[in-house]
C-alpha cells in the first residue's frame, strides 16, 4: 500500500524550550527515510509528534493528504501509521501470534475474524515467526522480540510505518538480517521513517536523512551527501 | 599482563532489549585499558556490569582473583572499586566538599586539590549549581578521593577542557604505573590516552576488536575502526582509503 | 469535653474535634489535637520515604498493632505506663520496622521490583497485621485504651483549656522535626542520608550502604505510626479496622506534602485539624446541613481524595521508570497460572475448575450457621471477580472495589425500601438488577482517574474514593435506618437462596470468561502487558479502562448485592474499605488474571475464618502478599527477564579470554598486521 506521511512547521514546547521548533518532513512510500542527530536534538520529540504520542503546539501531519494532527495515537495506527518502539514493546503473557492478532484486529474497518486471521498468518510468515507463534512471547530473546514487535505493526496493514532504533539490542548478526526486512518492506511500497543513532546503519538503509540539532534541521536530502555534510558532522559526529 | 579484572561471557538486559550478548573482556592490572564504541556499543553497560550497578542475567565478573558477581555496588566499592558514571555523577543537593567526603578518605581529598585546584574556591557550592565541566570535575575528584585500586570512567572528557582533560589523562597513566587498573570508556581514543595498554572497540553489544600495547595508535585512521566507532566520520573514511 | 467515645457509626475524627465550646480559640486547641496527631502521621510517611523511597502503606495497621500492644501491657498486664510505652515505641515499633524491611521490602528492592508490587507488599503487610490484631485480640471494639498523659486539662491565659496529651504530640512533632533535620544536617549518617534521598545508585557507588539507609528509615517509620496510633486510641473504641483507616486517611497530609517536605506535611496536618474544628461552626439550615456535616467528619477524607487527585500521575515526581504497570501475575498458590487460557495448561485448569466445583457444592451439605456462613462465598466471589477484570485482566489497580459492592447493596435496599423518589417498591430481583445498572456507570469515578494515573497514584485515588463512598454514602442516616432488604419468598430458604446464588455467580464466570477470549480480552491483556505498545497496536487504551472500571463496577454492584441479601440487611461495615484492601491482597495472591481464582479466594477468605478462628485468612493471605519479593518471577511482567541468559561461558577460572571479533574487527586486525609488516621491511 502506497504510503505518505508530512510533517509541517512542527513545534513542541516543553517548558518554554521548543524541543522541535519549527520542522518540515515527509516519508515517501517505497523509501527508508532516517531522522538524526545528537542526544536532545528534538528527534524523539518530533517521533512522538508523528505517531501520536504527543501533540505539537503547532504545525500538521498528514497521513497520505489527510490531517491527523488532531487525531489520537491509536486512531492514527488504525488508518495505517503503525510503529515500533526503542525499547521493544510486545506483550509478554500473550502468544507471539496473539501479539500479532492484537495488531490486525484493531485497523480501521476489519471486523472479519477470517480477514484477521489471514493478516496474522501473512505478518507472521512473512517475518519468520511461523514456528513460535504458539509460544509465550516472554519467553523469546530480543531478536525474536524485534520480529515480534515488527510482525505486530505490519499485521496492521500500515502504509507508513515509523521506527524508533530498531536496531537497538540486536547483535551484528541480527542487524544485517533486520537490515534486509526493512529493504523488503520499503520494496513493497511501505514508507518507513526511522530514528538511529548508528551512521552505519543510516548510510546501509536509508535513501534520505533529514539531520536534527537543537530542534532545528541541520541538513535533509540524499544519505550520502547529508552524512558528509560538515554541520552534520559537527552537531552528531560528536556525541551520537 | 596478568589481568585484573575480567567479565566473562557476560550478558546485560535491560527489560527486553540485550545490552551485552555474553562479552568477554580483560582488564590488564596496573595498566590503563580504553573500550571504544558508538552509542549503544555497550561500553556503559560493561562499565556497569563490572561495578554490580546492573544485575547480570548471564555471565561472571573475576575481580581481585575471585567472582564477584554476587557482591553488591557497595560491597565492591567498599573493596576498592570506583565508577564515574557518564551522566549525573555527583549529588546536586549537597557541597563539593559533602560530595567529595562521602568517599571518605581524609587524605585523598587533598589529592584530588592538588589534581584540580579548580575545586579548591568551590568548595562550599552545591554541586547542582556548578557547570557541566566543573561537575564533572566533583564526580572523578570524588571517585580519586577514595583512593581506588580499580577505576572506572565512562566518557570522563565530557565537558572538561583539553588542558584539564590531558591533565586528567597522565594522573590516570601515572596512576597505573603505580599499580591501579583503570578503565576508561570513550567515544574515540584520545591522544593523550595513546599511553594505554590494552584498547577494546565494542559493536552492538559484543567485542568487535581487542587490540594489543602499540596498536591502539595505529587504530585511529582505519575505515573499518571509523566506521565501529563512528569517531573518525568522513574524514577517517577518506584517510584510510587512501591508506589503503 | 474531647473525651466522648464515638457511637457507631460516626466519623472518630469529627468526635475528636466535637468540641461544644464555639469559640473559635478553643475550637483551633481542640483540633490541634487530631492535626498533630496527622502532622505525626506525615513526618514519618516523608521520612521513610525518603530514606527507603517506599511510601509506607502499611503505617495505619502499624499504628493499630502499637496500640493494641500498650493497651494489652497497661490494661490487661497491669505493667506501669511508663515502661510499657518505652517498651512499645523503643523497641518493638523499630524492630517491626527493621524486620520488615529486611523480611519484606529489600527482597523486593533486590529484585528491582516496581512501585506496584512494592505496594502490593505493602498490603500485604496490612493485612498481616490486621490478622493477627484479630486473631490475638479479637475483632470486638475494646475500649480503655491508655493515654499517656491522659489527665486535667492544661489551663491557659483566657480560660482555654489545652489537653496535656495535645501538648505532648506538639512537642514530639517540634522534637522530631529537630532530630531529623540535625541528624541529616550535622551526622555522618545524615549525610549519607541526603546521598541516598539525593541519588540512590550514586550513593551506593559512593560505597555507601543504602540497605542500613532504607533500615533506619523503616525503624523511623514504624515508631512514628507507634506514635500515631497511642496519641489516637484514647479517643476510639480500639478495633482492627478502624483505627487503620483512621491512620490512612491522613496520608492527605504526606501526598500533600509530595511525600518531601515535612514543614508542609505538618502544616497541612495541623490545618486540616484545625480547619475540621472549625467547620463545626458552620451549621446551614435545611438540606444542606447534612452535607456540611459530613465533610466536616470527614475532612480528611476529602483532602486525601483531593490531594490524591491534584498530585497527578506521579505522587513523588521522581519516579521516572517506566515500569509496566502491574503486570498482575499468579504466584503462590498458581492455579490457571502464565499465559490466558493457554492450550497447555488445560490439565490445571480443568483441576482448579474441579476444586472450586467442589468447593462451591459442599455448602448444600451445611446447616445452620455454617450454611449462612457459606451464603457470603459466592456474593464475595463476585466482587473479587470484578478485582480480577480491572487489575487481573486490564491491569489497573483498583482499591475501592468494596465501594461498589457497598453501592450494590444500599442501592438494592434502597429500591426495595421504596426509597427512592418517583419509584415504587421494587422485589428483590428488580432492585438488585436496577442497583447493578444504576452502579456500572460509576465506575467511571474511578475508571476516568486511571486514564492518566498508574500504580501508586491510582492505588492511592481508588482508595479516596472508595473510603468517601463509605463515609459520604454509606455511614449516613438515611443508609442506617428503616432500610427493608428482603428475599423473594421462594428463595426464603439458604439453600435455595445459596443456589440461585451460585447461578449468577454461574453467569458471571461465564460472561467474565467471554470478556477474556477474543478481541476484547486481547486487548486488555495487551493493555495491561504494555500499554504504549498497545495504543500502537491500535487499541482504544481510555475507553478500555473506562469499559473494564464500568465492568467491574457492576460485577461488585452484583456480588454487594448478594451479599445484602443474604444477610437481609444493608451493613456498611461489610464494605469497609479495608475489607476492600483485604479483598485485593487476596485476589492478587490467589492470582490476578484467573477467575477461578477468585472463587478459591472468596472460599478461603469465608471458609479459614469460619472453620477456625476469625484473623486466620487475613494472615494467610497477609503472609503470601508480603512474600511477593521472595517469590521469584512472583509478579513479574517479563518472566524471561531473569532468566540466567545463556548460561554459555566456560566454566573454567581461565581469566583471560580471547575475545571473539566481529567480521569488521577481524577486517581491521588484518589492516593492522599488514601495515606493521609493511612498516617492518621498509
Amino acid at each position: 500500500m502506497n504510503g505518505r506521511l508530512t510533517a509541517r512547521g512542527i513545534v513542541r514546547r516543553y517548558g518554554g524550550i521548543e524541543a522541535v521548533a519549527g520542522v518540515d518532513l515527509t516519508a515517501r512510500a517505497g523509501r527508508i527515510t532516517a531522522l538524526i542527530g545528537p542526544n536532545g536534538a528534538g528527534k524523539s520529540t518530533l517521533f512522538d509528534c508523528l505517531a501520536g504520542t504527543a501533540r505539537p503546539d503547532a504545525g500538521r501531519v498528514l497521513l497520505n493528504g489527510r490531517d491527523v494532527t488532531r487525531l489520537p495515537a491509536h486512531r492514527r495506527v488504525r488508518l495505517g501509521l503503525a510503529r515500533t518502539f526503542q525499547q521493544i514493546a510486545v506483550f509478554p503473557t500473550l502468544s507471539v501470534g496473539d501479539n500479532v492478532r492484537v495488531g490486525a484486529e484493531h485497523r480501521q474497518g476489519r471486523t472479519d475474524p477470517r480477514a484477521v486471521a489471514a493478516q496474522t498468518a501473512r505478518a507472521l510468515d512473512l517475518l519468520g515467526l511461523r514456528d513460535v507463534a504458539a509460544e509465550p512471547a516472554g519467553s523469546q530473546p530480543t531478536g525474536t522480540l524485534r520480529l515480534v514487535e515488527l510482525a505486530r505493526a505490519l499485521a496492521a496493514d500500515p502504509c507508513v510505518l515509523l521506527l524508533d532504533e530498531p536496531a537497538a539490542g540486536l547483535d551484528a548478526a541480527q542487524t544485517s538480517r533486520l537490515v534486509a526486512v526493512l529493504r523488503g518492506l520499503a520494496e513493497r511500497g511501505l514508507a518507513l521513517l526511522l530514528v538511529e543513532h548508528d551512521a552505519g546503519l543510516v548510510a546501509e538503509l536509508a535513501d534520505t536523512v533529514y539531520a536534527m540539532a537543537q530542534g532545528r534541521l541541520v541538513a535533509a536530502g540524499p544519505t550520502a551527501a547529508v552524512l558528509t555534510d560538515p554541520r552534520v558532522a559537527g552537531a552528531w559526529g560528536a556525541r551520537t | 599482563m596478568p589481568p585484573a579484572a575480567a567479565l566473562l561471557s557476560v550478558r546485560v538486559r535491560y527489560g527486553p532489549l540485550e545490552a551485552l550478548h555474553g562479552i568477554d573482556l580483560a582488564f590488564p592490572a596496573g595498566a590503563v585499558t580504553v573500550l571504544l564504541g558508538r552509542n549503544g556499543a555497550g561500553r556503559t553497560s560493561a562499565l556497569n556490569a563490572l561495578a554490580g550497578v546492573v544485575r547480570l542475567s548471564g555471565g561472571r565478573v573475576l575481580w581481585q582473583g575471585r567472582d564477584v558477581s554476587g557482591l553488591s555496588v557497595h560491597q565492591r566499592v567498599r573493596r576498592g572499586l570506583a565508577l564515574v558514571p557518564a551522566e549525573r555523577g555527583v549529588f546536586g543537593s549537597l557541597t563539593v566538599a559533602e560530595n567529595l567526603e562521602l568517599a571518605r578518605s581524609g587524605r585523598g581529598r587533598e589529592e584530588v586539590l592538588e589534581l584540580f585546584p579548580e575545586l579548591a574556591p568551590l568548595l562550599t557550592r552545591r554541586a547542582g549549581e556548578l557547570s557541566g565541566g566543573q561537575q564533572q570535575l566533583v564526580a572523578i575528584g570524588g571517585a580519586l578521593a577514595a583512593r581506588p585500586t580499580l577505576l572506572l570512567l565512562d566518557e570522563p572528557e565530557r565537558g572538561l577542557a583539553p588542558a584539564v582533560a590531558a591533565r586528567l589523562h597522565a594522573h590516570l597513566l601515572a596512576g597505573a604505573a603505580a599499580g591501579r587498573t583503570v578503565v576508561v570508556a570513550a567515544q574515540g581514543l584520545p591522544r593523550t590516552l595513546a599511553g594505554a595498554a590494552a584498547v577494546y572497540v565494542l559493536h552492538r553489544g559484543g567485542v568487535a576488536f581487542a587490540g594489543e600495547p602499540g596498536e591502539a595508535a595505529a587504530l585511529a585512521d582505519l575505515a573499518a575502526f571509523s566506521d565501529l566507532t563512528g569517531a573518525g566520520g568522513s574524514a577517517g573514511r577518506t584517510g584510510a582509503r587512501a591508506a589503503g | 469535653m474531647l473525651t466522648v467515645l464515638p457511637g457507631p457509626g460516626t466519623a472518630p475524627l469529627a468526635v475528636l474535634a466535637a468540641a461544644p465550646d464555639p469559640l473559635t480559640v478553643d475550637l483551633a486547641l481542640a483540633g490541634l489535637t487530631v492535626g498533630s496527631a496527622a502532622a505525626l502521621s506525615g513526618i514519618g510517611l516523608v521520612v521513610c520515604h525518603r530514606a527507603t523511597g517506599v511510601l509506607n502503606i502499611a503505617q495505619g495497621a502499624q499504628a493499630m498493632a502499637v496500640a493494641y500492644l500498650l493497651r494489652d501491657l497497661v490494661v490487661v498486664r497491669h505493667w506501669p505506663m511508663w515502661p510499657a510505652v518505652a517498651l512499645c515505641l523503643l523497641v518493638v515499633a523499630p524492630a517491626l520496622g527493621v524486620l520488615l524491611d529486611v523480611l519484606v521490602y529489600r527482597p523486593l528492592q533486590r529484585r528491582g521490583a516496581g512501585p506496584a508490587e512494592t505496594m502490593v507488599a505493602g498490603l500485604g503487610v496490612f493485612v498481616l497485621l490486621i490478622g493477627a490484631a484479630v486473631l490475638l485480640w479479637g475483632a470486638a471494639p475494646l475500649a480503655g485504651a491508655p493515654s499517656p498523659f491522659g489527665g486535667a486539662p492544661i489551663r491557659l491565659p483566657g480560660r482555654h483549656g489545652l489537653r496535656p496529651d495535645t501538648v505532648a504530640q506538639l512537642v514530639a512533632i517540634l522534637v522530631l522535626g529537630l532530630a531529623v533535620a540535625a541528624t541529616t544536617r550535622w551526622t555522618g549518617f545524615g549525610l549519607r542520608l541526603r546521598a541516598v534521598v539525593d541519588d540512590r545508585r550514586l550513593a551506593a557507588l559512593s560505597g555507601v550502604d543504602a540497605d542500613r539507609v532504607s533500615a533506619a528509615g523503616w525503624a523511623f517509620g514504624t515508631f512514628t505510626a507507634g506514635l500515631v496510633g497511642i496519641a489516637l486510641a484514647p479517643y476510639l473504641l480500639l478495633d482492627p479496622y478502624g483505627l487503620p483507616l483512621l491512620v490512612m486517611e491522613t496520608m492527605a497530609v504526606a501526598v500533600a506534602a509530595r511525600l518531601r517536605s515535612i514543614p508542609v506535611a505538618v502544616a497541612t496536618g495541623l490545618g486540616l485539624g484545625i480547619a475540621q474544628a472549625e467547620l463545626t461552626r458552620l451549621r446551614p439550615a435545611g438540606q444542606l446541613l447534612p452535607l456540611v456535616e459530613a465533610v466536616q467528619s470527614n475532612l480528611f477524607v476529602v483532602a486525601l481524595l483531593a490531594t490524591a487527585l491534584l498530585a497527578g500521575p506521579r505522587i513523588t515526581g521522581e519516579e521516572r521508570t517506566v515500569s509496566a504497570p502491574l503486570a498482575v501475575r499468579p504466584l503462590g498458590v498458581g492455579i490457571g497460572s502464565g499465559g490466558r487460557d493457554g492450550a497447555g495448561d488445560g490439565g490445571r485448569g480443568r483441576l482448579a475448575g474441579t476444586v472450586c466445583l467442589v468447593l462451591l457444592l459442599l455448602p448444600f451439605g451445611f446447616r445452620g450457621n455454617d450454611l449462612r456462613s457459606a451464603l457470603l462465598v459466592p456474593a464475595l466471589a463476585l466482587v473479587l471477580l470484578s478485582v480480577v477484570v480491572v487489575t487481573g485482566y486490564g491491569g489497573q489497580i483498583s482499591l475501592g472495589q468494596a465501594g461498589y459492592a457497598g453501592l450494590g447493596s444500599l442501592g438494592t435496599a434502597l429500591l426495595m425500601s421504596g426509597r427512592v423518589p418517583g419509584l415504587p417498591a421494587l422485589p428483590a430481583g428488580p432492585a438488585l438488577l436496577l442497583a447493578v445498572l444504576a452502579t456500572a456507570p460509576l465506575g467511571l469515578l474511578t475508571g476516568w482517574p486511571a486514564i492518566r494515573r498508574r500504580g501508586l497514584a491510582l492505588a492511592l485515588v481508588t482508595f479516596a474514593v472508595g473510603t468517601a463512598m463509605s463515609r459520604f454514602v454509606f455511614e449516613q442516616p438515611y443508609a442506617t435506618t428503616g432500610l427493608l432488604l428482603e428475599r423473594p419468598s421462594f428463595l426464603s430458604g439458604d439453600r435455595a437462596f445459596y443456589l440461585a446464588e451460585l447461578l449468577l455467580l454461574g453467569a458471571g464466570l461465564l460472561a467474565v470468561r467471554a470478556l477474556h477470549r477474543g478481541r476484547l480480552g486481547r486487548a486488555l491483556t495487551a493493555m495491561r502487558d504494555h500499554e504504549p505498545g498497545a495504543v500502537a497496536a491500535g487499541v482504544d487504551v481510555p475507553g478500555l479502562k473506562l469499559f473494564a472500571f464500568v465492568v467491574g463496577a457492576a460485577l461488585a454492584a452484583l456480588g454487594g448485592g448478594l451479599t445484602g441479601l443474604a444477610g437481609r440487611a444493608f451493613d456498611a461495615a461489610s464494605f469497609d474499605p479495608v475489607r476492600g484492601l483485604l479483598w485485593f491482597a487476596a485476589v492478587v495472591v490467589v492470582g490476578a488474571d484467573s477467575a477461578l481464582g477468585a472463587v478459591l479466594a472468596a472460599a478461603l477468605l469465608i471458609g479459614l475464618d469460619a472453620g477456625t478462628v476469625a484473623g486466620v485468612s487475613a494472615v494467610a493471605i497477609g503472609v503470601l502478599a508480603t512474600a511477593i519479593g521472595r517469590l521469584p518471577g512472583g509478579l513479574a511482567a517479563l518472566p524471561t527477564s531473569r532468566r540466567p541468559g545463556g548460561a554459555g561461558g566456560p566454566a573454567s577460572a581461565a581469566p583471560l579470554p580471547p575475545g571473539r571479533l566481529s567480521p569488521a574487527g577481524l577486517r581491521a586486525r588484518a589492516a593492522i598486521t599488514a601495515r606493521l609488516a609493511r612498516e617492518r621491511q621498509p
